[in-house]
């Protein structure tokens, strides 16, 4: 079984975690085209390389993320959040619709 | 014998049926064993390992950004790293789980006003946790804490990676749950919370490990000088 | 039979002398001592024959002596498949042959070895796939045929457990190798453990013969032993296998009965070399052993193989071993060398002053058998012209043992598991490995290392490189050099009769690998499905080499481009008892638990929780399920709720985070009110819901569905690290135990407990929430209608459950109360309509078709999934959920029944059940848009009959939705 090294709580076995999907940049949902938002929501690059993910230590209820090889399974690095995410997101509100609607899926 | 039961309080550990031939004294408005009468029975030579039930006894928690400095201000021994613990000489243990939850627990014995320091502990940037009511509290004694906790536990928890004051949460019995390292009574235990729900199952499961060991459940006599 | 025979100390190294035994054998008493092998023990009584193969039901009888081959699988009690050579004797055992029409010595199948030809590889696939249906004519006359042994239908489960293990060097395997990478590891600090398979440390050195005298391994194996039990840092693990190498070092090892899961810093696998077999013309004869079989049983069980030897090899190690025979009084009529070249001179000089003839650069091209093939009686000896090919003529000699050696194939199976590589040197014949990956160390001949000082310096070696890793040593490595090359590049003498094994467990013989490549199987992955070769017990241990070298000869392809099998986990058999071990299969409680068995509960599951679904015995389920309704209906019922799942949200932007979480708004939720709360993925779908409680500004209490809470909190602690809001997710769901009291008398039987709360209906309405003290137990207090009756959901610590629940039943008393269970709850929120999410809804289930769009707001900037639902929503819609009904003498359909629109499906059954209030058979289910609203039929299918059912206005009772408002 794989280890894993949370940035809280050290090396564990992988059954204590859980993948929470690759780290994304939301669209802005009100006003990108409906293209963009459901190549947000459905589809993943899913190439051999560097991916940034997710991960959930289950125990301690704590998110981290974590750069792994998908080649070689290695994980490089993982680290805390607030690494990435550093300020307090807003949402801006809706404009008209009209904008979004050129493109469908 | 006293005539202690359980079910004359309100409150009551959530696995007190496991208790058998036990004999209760009031703590906190509950009823905490004190010994198994089996036990006292046969004598000074109990189990060489003890399993005991202190989930009634007080506790609570509180986390959020302004947690660690009310401690420090309200002049308790804050444990400095995440996953550690202190444990000062009235009884008061305090538990830090992750980088700003605490818990504040009185070991058995302990001469600390736990309620008083609840409502002291109150401004904003502080949540209370519900420990008392979400998790068991069990204590396992003995000379094979690493042994038995292996046969349920895959985090390494022999003396050299996990030293007294030392926490881990983790996976024990596939329950989550928070294994603490610290000293009762001059010895080395483990405390053992977890899912409240859980732990009738968690009880049985760790009495079946330690069965090897000659493990019983033990009263918290056993833990007090 | 008693230890007269037995050859003189120090032979027998595992066997104790002073503590004879005895067991029974297919009927027949035998003597042995402890720690004897079942084979052994046999062996020294002269029973040889132990199984009967496979196919042909040849005689068979040990052929490693060390648990390598199927030679040995006997039937012990209700064990079947156990080793002989592996499994201690103990006394009183009773133990028997399988594998067998009749008797052992006299099997009626035996016959099957005659129709050999008639059977070739790939028989069963070729011959019995048409014409159709003719495998099932054949299949129960086949399948009695194949398999091996008796399982025991009556046997009693064994504790079986398992247990974590930790260390900084783990060794796999304790020959000279093993026990000096320990050493050095150990001495420089590292803590060690040292896993050996045998009961005995030393592997190598406690049966083979290195030098001339015979007494270099035993004093090496002393000094080695010695240092390793005497050092404080290394622990012995014997009688234990490694049988997998997992990631990061993670190695199940199989001791007794429990499995250890080790997680080890480094390891270093030190895991030897198979010897390998010669093939020729019954080469499985009883009698024919490898000769390090021959070695173990003198060496550690002291029993003399018999009386008249000839050794086949392809090395120096069979002169070793003859001079061995010789020393243990065993006659050496020969030394048949496959090699045109000698040994080195002072080994051929003491073999030849010994009078042992030495024949070169031939082979035994056919092993003459007694009578029934019963045993070996002599050899027919030919010249080697070509490769694989012998002179026309030879000379026979007699014998009754033959010990071969074809050289030496690695273990590899662990290191190739950590994703070292198989490569074969051509000039050695030898498979090789690299690629060690990071954190593995290989040593000793597994490493393709043979001379005693190589292996060690190897051992020691590979320690230091382990050590590096640890930070514990930067001294240089000794450079190792090995002259040794055992391996006979071309041991295969296919014979026109067959019988020449390569695979003994399966019964394959060398034309049946040829023939699997000729018929197009070239990969030598195919070669092993269309043959089986090496799928029997032994893995491949010792017919991978030969495959590997006859395919790529048959295909034109180097052996390295042919290859092996891969070699998956486990390296050897592992019961089932071992993967199960102790079952951890954790079960939640309420508080409330014992009073609800009390009561005569029939408990069902709900993930890890168990719910009371209804009280009473199930044969009469329908019943209590229609009177707990109707007792709701009409008066007070009270149900456990505790596990429904709790989050507390606090701090100031604890009403901005509700907003972008659910899709209803939050912002202006009033204090001390309830809000429906849904929650959709980010593909719109609704995957929760609950009720949100406002406590205080910035404080809201959320329940969620048993089974969903685990995921909404970790979806609400994701979304809040990217967002950063200030505000505080708490899992608060073992925090409280909970319960519903409802009917129309609920007001009644709170108020008996009640006194610091305005329960009037002014004072404490539908949908409010309030705190207040039940029974003198701190309480949350929820109006909700979930039920469709006047009702509160009282939620207190939960410590107090048990408590609580004793008030509310005590108080209920006046008023009839009564416990209603979980399946009860189902049919009168089904009667009302209400969804319930996951049984309702599927991966499909978007607001619009739940008729939810009212607790959905598009104004506010965000919830998760908005964009999506906005999209589907402006998408024509294809399916509903609907309520119908069917007239009570209807047949009832079931969940999950399907609901057609002509020839299509359209939707399915979602939830059903007979409901007294509405006298009639009442459900949910998805259909056509066109069929959706309320006047529609939609047709189900039950059991493959078609129903109409009527499309209803929901909910089923209570329409105006009075009774919950009162």
């Amino acid at each position: 079984m794989k280890i894993i090294n949370c940035p809280l709580n050290g090396p564990r076995n992988s059954s204590e975690f859980v993948h929470g999907g690759e780290v994304r940049q939301m669209p802005d949902p009100n006003n990108c085209t409906d293209k963009e938002w459901a190549d947000y929501v459905f589809y993943s690059d899913n190439q051999i390389g560097v991916v940034t993910e997710w991960w959930l230590h289950a125990p301690s209820g704590y998110w981290f993320i974590a750069e792994r090889h998908t080649g070689s399974d290695e994980i490089l690095r993982t680290y805390d959040p607030s690494e990435i995410y550093t300020s307090r997101v807003e949402f801006k509100a809706k404009v008209e619709p009209s904008a979004s609607e050129e493109v469908t899926v | 014998m006293s005539l202690i039961t359980p079910e004359q309080f309100d409150s009551r550990s959530f696995i007190y049926r496991k208790h058998q031939q036990a004999e209760f004294i009031e703590v906190a408005g509950a009823a905490q064993v004190l010994s198994y009468k089996e036990q006292s029975l046969q004598g000074q030579s109990g189990p060489d390992m003890g399993l005991t039930d202190l989930s009634v006894l007080p506790r609570f928690g509180l986390r959020g950004p302004a947690a660690g400095d009310a401690l420090v201000a309200a002049g308790l021994l804050q444990p400095e790293k995440p996953n550690t613990l202190t444990l000062s000489d009235e009884g008061l243990m305090v538990l830090r789980l992750g980088y700003n939850e605490y818990w504040l627990l009185a070991v058995p014995g302990a001469t600390v006003d736990l309620q008083a320091l609840e409502q002291q502990l109150t401004s904003p940037g502080i949540y209370p946790v519900y420990c008392h009511d979400s998790y068991a509290w069990l204590v396992m004694s003995g000379d094979h804490l690493a042994d038995v906790m292996a046969k349920v536990c895959a985090v390494d928890l022999r003396e050299q990676s996990f030293a007294s004051g030392d926490l881990v949460m983790t996976s024990l019995a596939r329950v989550s749950g928070i294994i603490c390292h610290h000293q009762m009574a001059g010895k080395s235990v483990f405390s053992i919370f977890s899912d409240s729900a859980s732990a009738g199952y968690l009880w049985d499961a760790l009495l079946d490990a330690m069965g090897e060991f000659n493990g019983a459940p033990s009263g918290q006599h056993s833990l007090i000088k | 039979m008693n230890s007269e025979k037995r050859l003189n100390a120090p032979a027998g190294l595992l066997i104790d002398r002073e503590k004879p035994l005895s067991f029974s054998f297919e009927g027949q008493q035998y003597s042995g001592f402890e720690g004897d092998s079942i084979a052994s023990a046999l062996l020294s009584n002269q029973q040889w024959l132990m199984s009967r193969s496979f196919k042909y039901h040849r005689p068979r009888a040990p052929l490693t002596m060390a648990g390598q081959d199927a030679n040995t699988l006997v039937q012990l009690g209700g064990e079947p498949n156990v080793l002989a050579d592996r499994q201690m004797a103990a006394e009183g055992m009773r133990i028997e042959g399988q594998n067998y029409k009749g008797t052992l010595e006299g099997d009626k199948d035996a016959y099957l070895g005659n129709f050999g030809r008639f059977m070739p590889v790939g028989f069963y696939y070729r011959s019995f796939f048409k014409p159709m249906g003719v495998w099932d004519k054949w299949e129960g006359y086949i399948r009695k045929k194949a398999g091996l042994g008796k399982i025991d239908l009556d046997f009693k489960p064994e504790y079986y457990d398992k247990k974590y293990l930790f260390t900084d060097v783990v060794v796999i395997g304790s020959g000279p190798a093993g026990l000096s990478a320990a050493l050095k590891a150990a001495d420089a600090g590292a803590q060690v453990l040292l896993v050996e398979e045998m009961p005995l440390l030393g592997g190598a050195l406690t049966y083979n013969r290195f030098d001339i005298e015979g007494v270099q391994a035993d004093s090496l194996r002393h000094e080695l032993i010695e240092k390793v039990t005497a050092h404080a840092k290394i622990e012995v693990m014997t009688d234990t296998v490694c049988n997998a190498w997992f990631t990061d070092n993670y190695l199940p090892l199989i001791k007794g009965k429990r499995l250890y899961k080790l997680r080890a810093k480094e390891c270093i696998v030190a895991s030897g070399a198979y010897e390998q077999h010669v093939v020729f013309r019954n080469n499985d004869l009883p009698g024919i052993m490898l000769c390090s079989a021959v070695t173990r049983l003198m060496k550690l069980y002291a029993v003399k193989p018999g009386s008249k030897a000839v050794v086949l090899t392809g090395n120096d190690d069979g002169y070793l071993t003859a001079l061995e025979l010789l020393d243990n009084g065993v006659e050496v009529s020969a030394i048949v060398d496959l090699r045109p070249q000698h040994p080195w001179p002072e080994l051929l000089g003491m073999v030849k002053q010994k009078g042992i003839k030495v024949i070169q650069n031939s082979t035994v091209y056919e092993a003459i058998p007694s009578k029934g093939n019963k045993h070996i009686c002599g050899v027919d000896i030919r010249t080697i012209v070509a490769e694989g090919e012998v002179s026309a003529a030879g000379s026979t000699l007699d014998c009754d043992l033959l010990c071969m050696s074809a050289g030496y194939m690695p273990a590899y199976q662990l290191l190739c598991q950590a994703g070292a590589q198989l490569s074969y040197k051509d000039e050695l014949a030898e498979f090789q490995l690299s690629g060690i990956p990071q954190g593995v160390h290989i040593a000793g001949s597994v490493n393709g290392l043979h001379t005693l000082d190589a292996v060690v310096t190897d051992g020691a070696n590979a320690a230091l490189r382990a050590l590096r890793n640890l930070e514990l040593s930067d001294e240089a490595e000794q450079p190792v050099s090995c002259q040794a090359k055992p391996n006979f590049s071309w041991p295969i003498f296919s014979h026109p009769k067959g019988k020449d094994f390569v695979d003994y467990d399966e019964d394959l013989q060398a034309k049946d690998i040829v023939n699997a490549t000729r018929l197009g199987y070239r990969d030598v992955q195919l070669v092993k499905r269309f043959s089986t070769v090496g799928m029997g017990p032994s893995q491949g241990r010792h017919s991978a080499l030969p495959t590997a070298r006859l395919v790529a000869k048959s295909t034109d392809r180097t052996v390295t481009q042919t290859g092996v099998t891969t070699a998956r986990p486990p390296f050897a058999p592992e019961k089932l008892a071992h993967v199960a071990g102790r079952i951890f299969d954790p079960r939640r409680h309420t508080a409330m638990h014992h009073r609800h068995l009390e009561l005569g509960a029939k408990m069902i599951a709900a993930g890890n929780w168990r719910r009371p679904a209804y009280y009473g015995d199930a044969a009469q389920r329908d019943r209590w399920i229609r009177e707990e309704a109707e007792h709701v209906r009409a008066k007070v019922g009270l149900i456990d709720v505790s596990t429904l799942g709790g989050i507390e949200l606090r701090g100031p932007d604890a009403a901005e985070f509700m907003n972008r979480i659910y899709t209803f708004v939050f912002l202006k939720q009033p204090v001390g009110r309830t809000r429906y709360a849904v929650l959709t993925n980010e593909h719109g779908v609704v995957i929760d819901d609950g009720v949100a409680c406002r406590i205080a500004e910035d404080h809201f209490y959320v329940t969620a569905t048993t089974s969903g809470v685990d995921r909404v909190y970790r979806e609400m602690t994701k979304w809040n690290a990217q967002w950063r809001l200030d505000v505080d997710i708490l899992h608060v769901t073992s925090a409280f135990a909970a319960v519903n009291l409802a009917g129309p008398d609920s007001r009644k039987v709170l108020e008996q407990l009640v006194s610091d709360v305005d329960l009037s209906p002014e004072g404490f309405p539908y949908l409010a929430y309030r705190e207040g003290k039940v029974a003198d137990i701190p309480a949350r207090l929820l109006r909700v209608g979930f039920v469709g009756e006047l009702g509160y959901e009282i939620h207190v610590p939960a410590r107090y459950g048990e408590a609580l629940w004793d008030a509310l039943m005590a108080a209920g008393k006046a008023f009839d109360i009564k416990p209603f269970g979980v399946e009860t709850q189902r049919l009168l929120r089904l009667e009302k309509g209400h969804v319930i999410v996951s049984q309702d809804t599927d991966g499909m289930s978007h607001p619009g078709e739940l008729d939810m769009t009212w607790a959905v707001n598009r104004k506010k900037p965000f919830f998760i999934g908005c964009r999506s639902v906005d999209i589907v929503m402006a998408q024509p819609q294809t399916r509903k959920l609907v309520g119908f009904t069917l007239p009570t003498g209807s047949t009832k359909p079931e969940e999950g029944h399907l609901v057609l629109k002509g020839d299509r499906i359209a939707g399915n059954v979602t939830s059903c059940e007979y409901s007294s209030a509405r006298q009639a058979i009442i459900g949910l289910a998805y259909a056509d848009i066109t069929d959706s609203e309320p006047g529609s039929k939609i047709s189900i299918r039950v059991d493959g009959v078609e129903i109409i059912a009527d499309v209803v206005t929901l909910p089923f009772y209570d329409p105006e939705n009075l009774r919950q408002e009162m």
